[in-house]
């Protein structure tokens, strides 16, 4: 057990590493560069080499790498050249706000996704459940900028009962108080579970539906165990377990969706900042919010296959 | 209900689908005594399961079930509520399946497993429980029952498997224990293990075996009575050791013929009957077998047999003659 998870954490780190050395070359490799996005197109190469001398972007590419990698072991994460902060202390509050919106998202799709999943898996023949069936490929298949979009159209502009974006208090960035925030946090979580909580519950009512084929349903029946009995304790508890594999796969589904999500409602979470910096170029702030966003995924997968194993009798006795 | 009552008697039993003009099983009778083994025999799709399954249910969506009567240690069970019914399954009668690997749910331990069927039909709870599923499985001869109540299903064997679901079939000790085909996914050795333990639970405790196999090789060796179905009818109904000796009805004649036996090697080809048996809601007005029988005549062609006889009963117009 203790070898498996040392294996799975030592893959994981490398599966890392090659990430982020991608996204460091591939952003070298585009044209143009922070010192044009902070001085304009139309700037002298003059001021522009001055710029890169001072931001160090002068030096080859392989020794800027090898740079940050030196800084990344130190602790630190590099400076933006857009906001002239260092990165690790303007990541805190946006890597909050996300995990915040994230989990709320999360929790809502896969609440959502147990019961419409077990209602449509349950009774797989009846009109209601070919109903949640098409709804749910029609969600799916609808795009977050859309969804959110008319979702602030609905609910914050033609009947104002919520606020349209970011996180409320001075200059809307700055939450005051937690109801407030929970207000801000309505549309877009609701935005970010929808396709999610399509997608996970369609896969679950599957799972309820073979599990409610399988022999050992058709042995408990016939030996009078009460139906509910059966839902519950037989039924549901096999289908979860596949479940938790497809909810650890699904995290950069998540964190994708979180970018749109975020620029839609201008919520200050690592989404809207990833996609400010990547159109300023501030290398920096991209490649650590790759980083950071590559090691939560990776540590929610392999929180999904740890809990896997805990729940899969076969796995853990072998 | 009295201790001479038969386990079962069922009379003019039907099972209908749901947009079929006619029906798949056709008015079964026959009784299982107390402590007998009835093998109820015939080729696959002929009936049997269902036959089986109407008795207490629960019939698949879209299948209905009439009977005159069904009644279970002396008590009429025709016209009880689904509830009712549900009462009775697992505890009244119990029910073993022919594939023990998927019959049993691979995430619960055979405890959880013979416990719950405990638990819900006779309330018992905590030690009591725990001691009382150790005894049903030392009861099938599982051996280390403490260590076996604790495994899952993919830890044991598939003849194990199929102890500990007998278990589980009479942990209530019930009065009718129907076995589909027990033994069909098991090894020989381990067939005629299983099928010796039923015997000797029936005999103990009284309980009657409705066995439904289409291996008559074991039927001849285990059952008292042997019911012979044939596209949804049952075509001959006689104590084993007449039917073996004499079998009246053209059909159980040809299935006696067409088992292999050692002599047979030499043969090109093993003995079958010509044809294939016809879907039992397609034939109306006429023997079901008459296409493919011998001694067939226009009266067979237009009319259904009944099913006639004393102790022998056979549904045939020209039956064999009895030795």
């Amino acid at each position: 057990m203790i070898r498996r998870l040392a294996l799975r954490l030592a893959s994981s780190v490398a599966t890392l590493v090659v990430l982020v050395s991608l996204v460091f070359f591939l952003i070298m490799a585009t044209p143009g560069g922070p010192a044009y996005s902070i001085l304009g197109a139309h700037a002298s190469p003059e001021a522009v080499a001055a710029l890169n001398r001072q931001f160090g972007l002068n030096v080859p590419v392989w020794r800027q790498y090898l740079l940050w990698w030196w800084h990344l072991m130190h602790g630190r994460l590099g400076y933006s050249f857009v906001e002239h902060a260092p990165v690790g202390a303007l990541l805190g509050s946006y890597l909050r706000n996300t995990v915040l919106l994230d989990t709320l998202a999360l929790t809502l799709a896969v609440s959502t996704a147990l019961v419409i999943g077990f209602l449509q898996g349950a009774r797989p023949a009846t009109p209601s459940a070919r109903l949640i069936g098409g709804l749910q490929i029609a969600v799916y298949s609808l795009p977050v900028f859309f969804v959110g979009t008319a979702l602030i159209l609905l609910f914050a502009v033609d009947h104002p009962w919520l606020p349209p974006g970011g996180i409320g208090g001075a200059g809307g960035f700055r939450h005051a108080g937690l109801a407030d925030l929970a207000r801000h946090m309505v549309l877009p979580a609701i935005t970010l579970a929808l396709p999610l909580a399509a997608g996970l519950s369609r896969y679950f009512g599957h799972q309820v539906r073979q599990e409610y084929r399988q022999d050992y349903v058709r042995a408990a029946r016939a030996r009078g165990i009460p139906p509910l009995r059966i839902a519950v304790f037989h039924v549901l508890r096999n289908a979860v377990r596949p479940l938790v594999t497809v909810l650890g796969m699904s995290i950069p589904q998540i964190f994708v969706g979180g970018v749109l999500t975020e620029s839609v409602f201008n919520y200050p979470g690592l989404g809207w900042l990833l996609w400010r910096s990547a159109l300023a170029e501030d290398y920096p702030v991209v490649t650590a919010i790759v980083l950071v966003i590559g090691a939560l995924t990776i540590l929610g997968n392999l929180a999904a296959d740890l809990l896997n194993t805990a729940l899969d009798v076969s796995v853990r006795y072998e | 209900m009295s201790a001479q009552d038969p386990a079962l008697v069922v009379e003019g039993l039907t099972v209908r689908a749901q947009g079929l003009a006619h029906p798949l099983v056709h008015d079964v009778s026959f009784t299982v005594g107390r402590g007998e083994i009835a093998a109820l025999v015939g080729e696959s799709g002929c009936g049997k399961t269902l036959t089986a399954s109407g008795l207490l249910g629960p019939l698949a969506a879209g299948l209905q079930r009439t009977a005159r009567v069904i009644r279970l240690a002396g008590n009429e069970i025709t016209g009880l509520s689904e509830g009712a019914l549900r009462t009775l399954r697992g505890r009244a009668l119990g029910m073993v399946f022919q594939n023990p690997m998927s019959a049993l749910n691979p995430s619960l331990t055979l405890g959880e497993q013979i416990g719950e069927v405990l638990r819900v039909h006779t309330g018992a709870r905590g030690a009591p429980l725990e001691r009382e599923a150790a005894r049903l499985l030392a009861c099938v001869e599982i051996p280390d029952p403490e260590r076996a109540l604790a495994s899952y299903p993919h830890q044991l064997s598939g003849g194990m498997r199929q102890r500990a679901l007998l278990a589980i079939a009479i942990a209530c000790a019930p009065r009718l224990l129907i076995a589909d085909e027990p033994t069909t996914a098991l090894d020989v050795l381990v067939q005629s293990q299983i099928l010796a333990l039923i015997a000797r639970l029936g005999a103990q405790t009284g309980m009657g075996v409705l066995f439904i196999t289409h291996n008559l090789a074991l039927a001849a060796q285990y059952a008292d009575t042997v019911l012979v179905m044939y596209a949804g009818r049952l075509v001959e109904a006689a104590p084993a050791q007449a039917f073996f000796q004499g079998p009246r009805h053209p059909y159980s004649r040809a299935l006696l013929a067409a088992l292999p036996t050692l002599a047979a090697r030499t043969a090109h080809r093993l003995p079958d009957i010509p044809g294939e048996a016809p879907a039992a809601h397609a034939i109306v007005n006429a023997c079901a077998f008459a296409a493919r029988c011998p001694r067939a005549d226009a009266v067979c062609r237009s009319q259904v047999p009944p099913l006639s006889g004393d102790t022998h009963r056979f549904a045939c117009f020209h039956p064999e003659e009895s030795s």
